[in-house]
This record gives C-alpha cells, structure tokens and sequence, in this order.
C-alpha cells in the first residue's frame, strides 16, 4: 500500500503545476517580506518581546509561538467561546497537518524516501483525512457564522472569499481523493473513511479526466490560497500568536505598575 | 487625496504595528464596546479603525504603494480621525479581544498619529495644550481656585514621604471627591504634602490621550522633581487617568525611574484599613454599586481595593455590575470624548445608572473624577435616579 505520486496527470500539466507553485511562493515571499518589512518600522519598547527582533528574530517569533501551548489550544478564544475555539482548533490542527503531510509526500516523492507505505501510508492517509475533515468543520463553521452574523459584525472584502477558497480546498481536496481510490480501488479504502465516501460519490464518473479536472481546481485554489496569505486577513496566521502571547505576558504585568 | 511623504506607519511600536496585522476581524469585540452600543456606527467598531488604519499603511508603505503611488483617500482619513476621536479608550474590546490587541493604548497612539497630520484633536480639545501651557490645567480655570475645596482644618506638610497629588478635573469638576481624599487621607494619621496650587499642574493624561505629545516631558519633568524636592516616596492620587500615565509613562517621559512609587488612593486606603490606622466607626445600611473606572481596573489592575475598602464599611451589601472588574463598561467619561460626544457620554451614563437602578442598589460608588462629572450630568432630567457617591466622599463622610 503506497501511493503513486501525479498519478493520471500528464506532463504538460505537470510543468505548469511546477510553474504555478513557483510562482505562488514567490509572491507569497514577496508579500511576507514586504508586511514584515512593516513590521521591522516599528519602534522597540522597553520589555516588549519584539526588543531589538530582526527580520529572523521576528519570523522566529511568529513560529516559535505559532507552536506554543496557548495557540495549540487555542487559550485565548477558548477562554471568551468554546465553540469558537474548538472550530479555531479544527482549523489550525487541521491545516498544520495537511501541510506537514503534504511535504511529507513532497520529500517522499522527490528523495525517494519510500517510508509511505504498509501500515505507516495507511495511519498517515487516516490523519489527513481527519485533518481534512477537520478544516471542512471548521471553515463551515465560520462560514455560516460571518453570514448569519453579518449585520453584527465587520467583514472586510477578503473575509468571506478566503473562508470559501479554504472549503473549495478541502472539497476538491477530498474528491481528488475520492476519485483517486475509485478508480484505482486500492485494498484498506477504510482508512480513508472520507476519501471512500467521495469515491462512492463519485462512483459513476470516475474517470481519469474527472480526476484531473478536480486536481487541477484543488491545485489553483491551493496555490492561490497560498499566495494571497500575505495580501489579505490571513496574515494574521503570523501576528495573531505574537499578540496573544504579549496578551498574556501584559496580563502578568498589569500589577505590576501600583502593586511593586 | 493625500500625498506619499507622510509615514502612518513611523511612531507606532513593533507591537502595535504587529497587532494591525492580527486583527481576524472576528467581531466579538463589538458588543463591549459602549460607543457602538449607544451610536451603532461600526466605524468606530475596533476591526473597521484597525482594517483602515491598515489600509493607509499598506497603500503608502507596502507593495501596493507602488502600484497606487501611495496615496490616501482623504475621505477615508476624516471618517478614521471621528472614529479614533468618538472611541472612549475605555479598552473593553482589548480586553475581550479574541487576539490580545492593546487597544487602550493602541487608539491615543493612532490619535497622535492624526494630529501629526494636522486632522486632530478635533473640537474642544484643540485647545487643551494652550489652557495648560496658561494656567496648567485643562480647564482654563484660574489656578488659584486649584484647591478652593480644600478641608481647612487639616494641615499639609511642606515636606512629607507622601504626596497627595489632586488632578485637574477632581480640584475643577468633582469637588466633593478630592475634599474626600483629603479627609480620608487625614484620617490615616500620615503626615503627607501637597504642591502648591500653581505648580500642580497637569498629569499630562488629557494631552497624552488627545494626541497632543508635545509638552508632555515637560510636564512629567516639572511634577517629578517638584515632589522629589518635598521628599515625596509615595505619590497618591485617585484620578485613575493620572494613576495611569504617572505609572506607565512617566518614567519613559522622564527618563529614568520615578524617585517615588504610585498609588492610586484606594490602595492606600485599603492598607490603612488593614493595618487598622483607619477605621470607619459608623455603619451604613445601604446596597452600594461599585463601578470600575476602565483606567483603573483595566489600566493599572486595581480592583479588589476599592471592593476591600467599601466592604470595611459596617452593614453595607455591595453588589456588582454584570461587567465588572476586567470587563467594566465604560460610562461615557473616557478618551476626551466627553466634551465633543456629549449626548454619546450622556447615553452611556444613562446604561449605568439603568443597571444600577435594576440591580436595586441605593447608591452608585465612582472612583474616578470624570466618571463623577458625567455621571452626575447623565442623571440630569432622567427618569431613572439614583445617589451617586464617590468611594473617598463616602469614606470621608463615615470616619
Ligand atoms: S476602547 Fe472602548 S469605546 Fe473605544 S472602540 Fe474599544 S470598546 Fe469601543
Ligand atoms: S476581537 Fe480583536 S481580533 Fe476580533 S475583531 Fe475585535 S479587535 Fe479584531
């Protein structure tokens, strides 16, 4: 049991998927380049944990606290909403898993790794579908929030198409799936519990050009995604952490100023 | 159209700069914003000031700059300066931001931003740096009248460890609230000293929150070195926005560190009680609200000492507002916005003095000289009326 990398995608769209992620992370570099760049005007304050940071001290920062307990568990919007934050988790977990999983695929293609298969490609396919799922649920969640809350609250142009770039991503994701094991039929389908529910959807047109059609969208939509992160409300995936831990380190201060 | 040269984003800290880009625009901080509740302009909404604010930083300093050639629609800019001039600063949506931001600080910073540009302060408050730089205080009133209140029986030091310092809008506007202090103050038993009424000038709090920074340091500079020649180690006063600023910015506006400590006078009121240097002899059988004022909960974290010192007081129930502590809702008096938002303070007034009268409580205990002010003006021809006393007049009165 492993998985055959482009399988059915023929080399002309290939090159452009080359050419496409080239470009994607180009921009997307340009964009976090430029808005840290913003960031780097700022005025250092005494005490505060950006002090002296760098372009690498701030992007270090960002990552460094993109894992730290209180974004892991979503502390701070947990504390105000639990619903909120257990669909912020589903989003966060789940994204920063396909991610991951998507590069392991990546470094298992390109250097011939070959770790993918047997029982360790069955558990792997498993958690990224529940981390798929998990972004679904999520996105869905925040999705009919902005539009049954939307007189109450600010949307900005970019709200609501990022939220549903994000769905079509996981939706085409979970076709290109399905369609993948529809038509190759591949023992073990149970372990992609949601791959085999599209593969039964799509078990009446499941043709190859079907399959390409559908990774084609989740290619484009995929990319764009990525390279509009910098350019839009999304940024926040590097900034929100840094505030919310400078939240709570403020919180401890607070006695400090008539209480020493 | 604005021309490129002006940088919106030069002056703000990393922090700030960082907490323009983390706002997710999720909107929980709405309903605790007063200004929303009572107007229902989600211009003033924080994610709306925080995506325009953005909006001008990245048209003149980002990627799009070079694309738009870095300009600003000028309409834009003047709905932004009304939005960050009607905001009270209370911070309620910092702190139920769902992102941490530091909006209590972040707004009289993008405030002074907007007088760089020449587009604030705007209405009445243009004139507060000239009313200072004449007569020291914010009010234009002479400074001999400074503390025309003041308990004649009771003797100031020329030199003391403590100072009482009483701030503008108590010695101008809440009269019955300074005249407390001092009483309460008296009744410790320590020996404390007072400026003389023309060299206790402005904190520098309504210039700070205003925008208008220029004669800040000079201010800090005067008062500082005015009390460390009485001796001063301890500075008390019970104005929550000159607390404030004489805990967070005086010492950068300085220099270095303070020569002395702040106290907001609740604190210290509360520890004399405890070391039983005061004790209040005369019951009170009354239901008493207490309000957090924002700059002194939220600002400074001083909320169990007021609770402590009411709580002293024999037969006394004090209840609590739904939001308080952390959470308290502003009642309008906040960020200067109380003179050129008059009917918007006077609405939120009213939200307070609504709940307090539904809660039952017999009187509404302040703790701060603006809230006193509007508070008092909010209940002006209302249906609703309840006593309204501030934690010191009522502390004064029972020793
Ligand atoms: S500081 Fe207070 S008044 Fe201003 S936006 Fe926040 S909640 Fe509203
Ligand atoms: S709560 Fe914070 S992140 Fe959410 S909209 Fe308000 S300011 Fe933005």
């Amino acid at each position: 049991m492993s998985r055959e990398a482009f399988i059915y995608i023929p080399w002309l769209l290939k090159i452009a998927f080359y050419i496409s992620s080239l470009l994607s992370l180009l921009i997307f570099l340009a964009g976090l380049y430029s808005r840290f760049s913003i960031w780097l005007k700022g005025r250092d304050e005494p005490d505060d944990l950006l002090e002296g940071k760098g372009l690498g001290g701030l992007l270090l920062l960002s990552f460094r606290y993109f894992f730290s307990k209180e974004c892991l568990l979503a502390r701070r919007v947990m504390s105000k909403s639990r619903i909120r934050g257990i669909m912020l988790i589903f989003i966060y977990w789940g994204f920063t898993i396909l991610f991951i999983g998507t590069i392991l695929v990546g470094l298992d293609h390109y250097l011939r790794l070959n770790i993918l298969k047997g029982y360790i490609y069955l558990i792997f396919s498993f958690i990224l579908d529940l981390a798929g799922l998990a972004v679904f649920t999520g996105t869905a969640f925040f999705i009919v929030r902005r539009i049954r809350l939307s007189e109450d609250i600010i949307s900005g142009w970019d709200d609501l198409p990022l939220l549903v770039l994000l769905i079509i991503i996981v939706l085409s994701g979970f076709s290109v799936e399905g369609l993948r094991l529809s038509l190759t039929d591949p023992p073990f389908m149970d372990w992609s519990p949601v791959g085999a529910l599209f593969a039964a959807l799509f078990s009446g047109v499941n043709s190859p050009k079907t399959y390409i059609v559908f990774w084609c969208i989740h290619v484009m939509t995929a990319l764009s995604f990525i390279a509009f992160i910098p350019f839009s409300k999304q940024f926040h995936m590097f900034a929100a952490q840094i505030t919310t831990k400078d939240a709570l380190l403020r919180s401890q201060r607070l006695g400090g100023f008539v209480h020493d | 159209m604005t021309e490129r040269k002006f940088s919106f984003s030069h002056g703000l800290s990393k922090r700030q700069l960082v907490e323009l880009d983390a706002c997710t625009r999720c909107s929980e901080c709405l309903k605790w914003c007063p200004v929303q509740e009572v107007t229902g302009r989600r211009q003033i909404s924080p994610p709306e000031k925080i995506r325009l604010y953005r909006e001008f930083i990245e048209n003149t300093e980002g990627l799009k700059a070079r694309i738009t050639g870095g300009k600003v629609d000028r309409r834009l800019l003047e709905d932004f300066v009304r939005a960050v001039y009607e905001c009270t600063t209370c911070g309620a949506c910092g702190e139920a931001c769902e992102v941490g931001i530091f909006t209590q600080r972040l707004w009289p910073v993008l405030r002074r931003k907007m007088v760089e540009m020449g587009l604030g302060p705007i209405g009445p408050q243009a004139n507060l740096t000239e009313f200072v730089k004449k007569t020291g205080n914010v009010y234009n009133k002479p400074p001999e009248e400074r503390f025309s209140w003041f308990p004649e029986h009771i003797k100031v030091h020329e030199r003391a460890e403590i100072g009482y310092y009483a701030g503008c809008t108590g010695c101008y506007e809440a009269q019955p609230m300074v005249r407390g202090d001092v009483l309460a103050l008296h009744a410790t038993g320590y020996a404390f000293t007072m400026l003389p009424p023309e060299e206790e000038v402005c904190c520098g709090f309504p210039l700070f929150i205003t925008g208008q920074w220029d004669m800040l340091e000079d201010l800090v500079r005067r008062l500082v070195s005015a009390y460390e020649t009485r001796g001063v180690k301890l500075l008390i006063s019970s104005c929550p926005c000159c607390v404030n600023i004489m805990a967070r910015d005086w010492p950068s506006l300085y220099g270095r560190p303070l020569p002395f400590k702040i106290r907001h006078i609740s604190q210290f009121i509360a520890e004399a009680i405890k070391e039983k240097r005061l004790i209040i002899k005369d019951h009170l059988k009354e239901r008493l609200i207490y309000h957090d004022p924002c700059y002194l909960s939220r600002g400074v974290g001083v909320i169990e000492e007021p609770r402590y010192v009411l709580k002293s007081i024999p037969d006394i129930e004090l209840i609590e507002f739904e939001r308080h502590g952390l959470y308290s809702q502003c009642c309008g008096a906040g960020g200067a916005a109380r003179k050129v938002f008059h009917e918007n303070a006077i609405k939120m007034g009213r939200l307070i003095i609504d709940e307090a009268v539904e809660k039952g409580a017999d009187r509404l205990i302040l703790s701060c000289p603006a809230c006193y002010s509007k508070m008092h003006e909010a209940m002006e021809g209302y249906e609703k009326q309840i006593r309204i006393t501030d934690i010191m007049e009522l502390i004064g009165s029972l020793i």
